[in-house]
């Protein structure tokens, strides 16, 4: 190629060029990057053109540079540079060294300005944030809300004499406490959307135990979680459904003077299911059903109910302890398109 | 007595709903979650109306549903949807939505939705 070919190309390429000698001085310059600072060629070769980068990113360019120079490395970097308005452009600056006859002779090396880009790239930046922002206000005034509606409740309850009255209520503050959670542990996670199965269910479980006074009653709540991320709606789902089973043991496996142990248990398989057990090791497997036949209680058909929306299914049968052991299968979470 | 089919993903939105028809006079023949199975119940079952979920798991919604069930069977359908989003808006209207309803679903709306002439 003729050497007028060359310098055609080299003038007019859409993109700034450089080139330095083997002593990282800059001993040539295309077109577009004169008339970007403004020089003609002798002063620009003569000229500092580290004087031209800003001042605050002076040091980590001239640092960076060195130390491509000295392993003849490439290098890329994103800087602000003068341009010959005197307005300051953000250019992505990339370098390669090259040789000549086998020996190193320098680097070459080319800049576009990416200032449009990196504007908008702040902005959708700054949107994000904000998004975020606001997402965890709504988060946070559900969970406040629904902390309300367990005062409402608990306001009632407190006004009713019937016994039985009450522990429906009761019973009905927990359900709603284990949705809030969700909303609380949302806050906490990173993506806003997904919260720690272990965190979610140990939480919940240390809620129940203390309004069904496990402490006080000598009983365990044992938590053994496979950690997995949950998505909001299928922790709703899951935290209600163990929120049934292990208030379910409290209240029926344990009758007063006898103390014991509650395991809940979260598995995946290596397939993607999970599987969630509670495990009681009290008065058995019909006490539970006795409660449940009395026709007091949601409970159970609540428990299937929901089981059923995430397509599962449970078995509850005698634990090798003589107690309650439920054991409630999901199989894998296929995304929906929506 | 008329009949009413539920359509919605979620348990405890379709047995707020049940609780409601009932009340107010009709019966629930069935419940589905996906819009597959409220098509065959639908077909099947050939309900007066139609409480139609827009969002629902599977790859269907509840649109889609209603579109494969309008030209087999005189049903009233009644929207019942979480999103007054101007998309969903414009899907439902691409049906013959009898009425739509916002949740959480006012009940006087739905009364009259099930009571209208």
């Amino acid at each position: 190629m003729p050497d007028t070919l060359f310098r055609e190309l080299a003038d007019h390429a859409p993109v700034m060029i450089w080139r330095s000698g083997p002593d990282a001085r800059c001993d040539w310059f295309n077109t577009r990057w004169l008339e970007f600072v403004g020089d003609d060629m002798t002063k620009a070769v003569a000229s500092d053109w580290l004087a031209r980068v800003h001042p605050e990113d002076r040091e980590m360019v001239a640092t960076s540079y060195q130390a491509a120079f000295d392993q003849r490395e490439r290098f890329s970097l994103t800087l602000r540079i003068r341009r010959s308005d005197g307005v300051w452009r953000t250019v992505l600056h990339n370098g390669a060294p090259f040789s000549r006859d086998g020996m190193f002779a320098g680097f070459f090396g080319s800049c576009t300005d990416v200032s449009e880009q990196q504007e908008t790239y702040a902005r959708l930046q700054q949107a994000y944030r904000e998004r975020d922002g606001l997402l965890r206000e709504v988060y946070h005034r559900v969970k406040n809300n629904l902390q309300q509606v367990q005062g409402l409740i608990a306001m009632e309850a407190n006004a009713l004499h019937d016994a039985g009255a009450r522990e429906a209520l009761t019973a009905l503050s927990g359900r709603i406490q284990s949705i809030g959670l969700v909303h609380q542990m949302l806050l906490r996670s990173n993506d806003l959307t997904h919260i720690s199965a272990a965190d979610f269910i140990e939480s919940l479980c240390k809620a129940i135990g203390a309004a069904g006074g496990a402490n006080r009653r000598g009983i365990a709540l044992v938590v053994s979680v496979e950690d997995a991320e949950v998505d909001i709606e299928r922790a709703v789902v899951k935290g209600l459904i163990v929120n049934e089973l292990v208030s379910n043991s409290l209240k029926h496996a344990f009758p007063p003077g006898r103390d014991g142990r509650i395991d809940i248990r979260f598995q995946r398989t290596p397939t993607n299911d999970s599987i969630v057990e509670v495990e009681d090791d009290g008065v058995g497997l019909q006490a539970h059903r006795e409660a449940e036949t009395s026709g007091a209680h949601i409970g159970m058909s609540l428990i299937n109910g929901l089981v059923e929306q995430l397509d599962g299914t449970i078995e509850q049968t005698t634990s090798p302890g003589g107690g309650c052991l439920s054991r409630v299968f999901f199989p894998a979470h296929r995304a929906s398109q929506q | 007595m008329k009949r009413v089919l539920i359509v919605d993903d979620q348990f405890l939105i379709v047995q707020y709903l049940r609780i409601w028809v009932e009340a107010f006079g009709f019966e629930v023949c069935d419940t589905a979650k996906s819009a597959d199975e409220a098509v065959r119940k639908a077909l099947q079952l050939k309900p007066d109306y139609i409480l139609m979920d827009v969002r629902l798991g599977g790859d269907r919604d509840g649109v889609d549903a209603a579109l494969e069930i309008y030209p087999q069977l005189a049903c009233r359908i009644i929207y019942v949807t979480g999103s007054n989003e101007p998309s969903t808006q414009a899907k439902i209207s691409s049906d013959h939505p009898f009425r739509t309803l916002i949740k959480p679903v006012d009940l006087e709306e739905l009364r009259e939705a099930l009571t209208a002439p």
